[in-house]
């Protein structure tokens, strides 16, 4: 082979890795398979653990959308949790948690409660379907279930919840961050239920809805206002 | 209107009615406070779309201060938050000292949680064992029963039914104040015989419990912590096989385990 021809070579194998570094690096912001989502997370310290879970069950494709939009300059993702069958086995799901502070989160005792209370951080939960063509039909079956129990049981609920349509098409439901109540209930002898006691839990707000094209539920939960969480949501694309 | 339904088995009536009295007096009278906290807790890893849990706890006194709780318990969980777990709870009265009682747990997310306890299934022997178990009613239902007996004395069942939770993990807890905060908050509890259950077709089948350990501060399983079986001086680990493990008061004082993560496995709300 002559020079020429080695020089070719080479140019074409840089030009050709730098494209696919791009494409790679694109898809990273787009979207991207579990597999590929989770590579790029272990470069965050902030997710090494769970991903060394995550990444021996990692079932049928699975895409991550990550939000674009998130509420306030200096989000960015600081922990991860998975639970996810080995082998392709359907089901599970993973939570990606976004804070504007220093430092990972879920690190040091924290719990979901706590970091998204205490800590404002933001929760982003992407339910894995039972199988791959997702759990409902379309996101008003999703969505139209659940409004259906909530209507049922409104009374015991403390979310007001609203049926809510994101700008994408895609359907949900979701609810501001509101006061629950921590009960201890007491079983008499004859059978009835007695309140002894109760305390205020105050808990945050949520969005969900099915991403048709993905076949996936998003949760988002975060102690702010319904209207943000829909923002955050439609930024999911 | 709640499709929660009681089934309740009331058994040695005489025999408690004393200790009911004293329950309900010490509960009026308590106040009881969400104390931060560590979760020790194991979780089966390996299957996270089950339909059950079952198992028994070795419950012991533990330690802690007034006006707080300890609940032990097997529980599922999924991935909306929503749980359900039965086990064994120690509080403490500050008069009368720590009690226990049977322990249904309950959290739903829109709701709240409840911890729901009755009136005559209280004074558990330091070390007895309960059995514990919380299992679809159904296959596919959204129906769970929960049930926690102690030695065919005492017994609480107790059924709820959460829209969309089907599924989920199963696992095991114990609750305790934070390592570094004291030693003398200790939880001396072993979890033994755990199983998750599956449907085959209509028919409710179960099998080993394949224990995952996580806990959301550390949990290690080097030698010297293997000292569960005398009570002293562990954390979190297996004790004789993966469908065993302990919990108990903290050897370190500083966060350096083994693995130490969060892996949002936790029963919501406790």
């Amino acid at each position: 082979m002559s020079m020429n021809g080695t020089f070719i070579i080479i140019a074409v194998l840089i030009v050709t890795g730098a494209i696919v570094l791009t494409l790679i690096v694109a898809n990273i912001k787009a979207t991207q398979t579990m597999d590929e989502e989770l590579k790029v997370l272990s470069e965050n310290p902030c997710v090494q653990n769970a991903l060394a879970i995550a990444q021996k069950n990692i079932p049928f494709d699975i895409k991550i959308r990550v939000p674009t939009y998130l509420p306030a300059e200096g989000y960015r993702l600081a922990g991860i949790t998975g639970v996810l069958e080995p082998g392709g086995s359907p089901g599970g799901w993973v939570s990606l948690y976004y804070w504007d502070k220093e430092g990972c989160l879920l690190t040091s005792g924290i719990n979901e409660h706590d970091a998204i209370m205490q800590y404002k951080a933001v929760k982003v939960t992407i339910l894995i379907p039972h199988s791959p063509d997702g759990d409902y039909k379309n996101g008003d079956e999703f969505a139209s279930n659940y409004y259906s129990y909530y209507l049922e049981n409104k009374e015991e609920f403390k979310a007001d919840v609203r049926l809510v349509t994101l700008s994408n098409g895609y359907k949900g439901y979701g609810n501001d961050p509101f006061i629950g109540i921590g009960k201890w209930i007491k079983i008499k002898n004859d059978g009835d239920e007695e309140v002894v006691q109760e305390e205020p839990y105050p808990e945050p707000g949520e969005i969900k809805f099915f991403h048709e094209k993905d076949r996936v539920v998003y949760i988002v939960r975060a102690d702010m206002p319904l209207v943000e969480l829909i923002k955050i949501a439609e930024s999911i694309k | 209107m709640s499709r929660s339904r009681l089934e309740y088995i009331k058994r040695g009536q005489l025999l408690t009615y004393i200790m009911a009295m004293v329950l309900s007096i010490a509960l009026l009278t308590n106040t009881v406070v969400y104390a931060a906290t560590d979760t020790y807790l194991a979780v089966n890893g390996a299957n996270v779309s089950e339909v059950g849990v079952s198992g028994n706890i070795s419950t012991y006194t533990p330690s802690f201060g007034n006006n707080d709780h300890r609940d032990y318990m097997l529980y599922i969980v999924n991935g909306n938050g929503h749980t359900i777990g039965a086990g064994v709870q120690w509080w403490k009265h500050p008069y009368y000292g720590l009690m226990n009682r049977l322990i249904v747990y309950i959290y739903q997310y829109g709701v709240g949680h409840s911890h729901i306890f009755a009136e005559d299934n209280s004074a558990i022997p330091n070390g007895a064992s309960i059995t514990a178990s919380v299992i679809q009613r159904a296959p596919n239902s959204t129906c769970w029963d929960a049930k926690a007996k102690y030695y065919g004395t005492k017994e609480l069942i107790y059924m709820k039914c959460i829209d969309g939770f089907t599924t989920g993990i199963p696992g095991a807890v114990s609750r305790t104040l934070s390592s570094q905060y004291n030693s003398s908050n200790t939880l001396k509890e072993r979890f033994a015989n755990l199983n998750y259950y599956y449907w085959e077709g209509s028919t409710l089948k179960w099998k080993d419990f394949n224990t995952t350990i996580a806990e959301m501060k550390c949990f290690s399983d080097v030698d010297e912590n293997y000292q569960s079986r005398i009570g002293t001086n562990w954390v979190i680990t297996y004790i004789n096989s993966y469908k065993e493990f302990g919990t108990g008061p903290p050897t370190y004082t500083t966060d350096n385990c083994t693995i130490d993560i969060d892996a949002g496995w936790d029963p919501t709300g406790e």
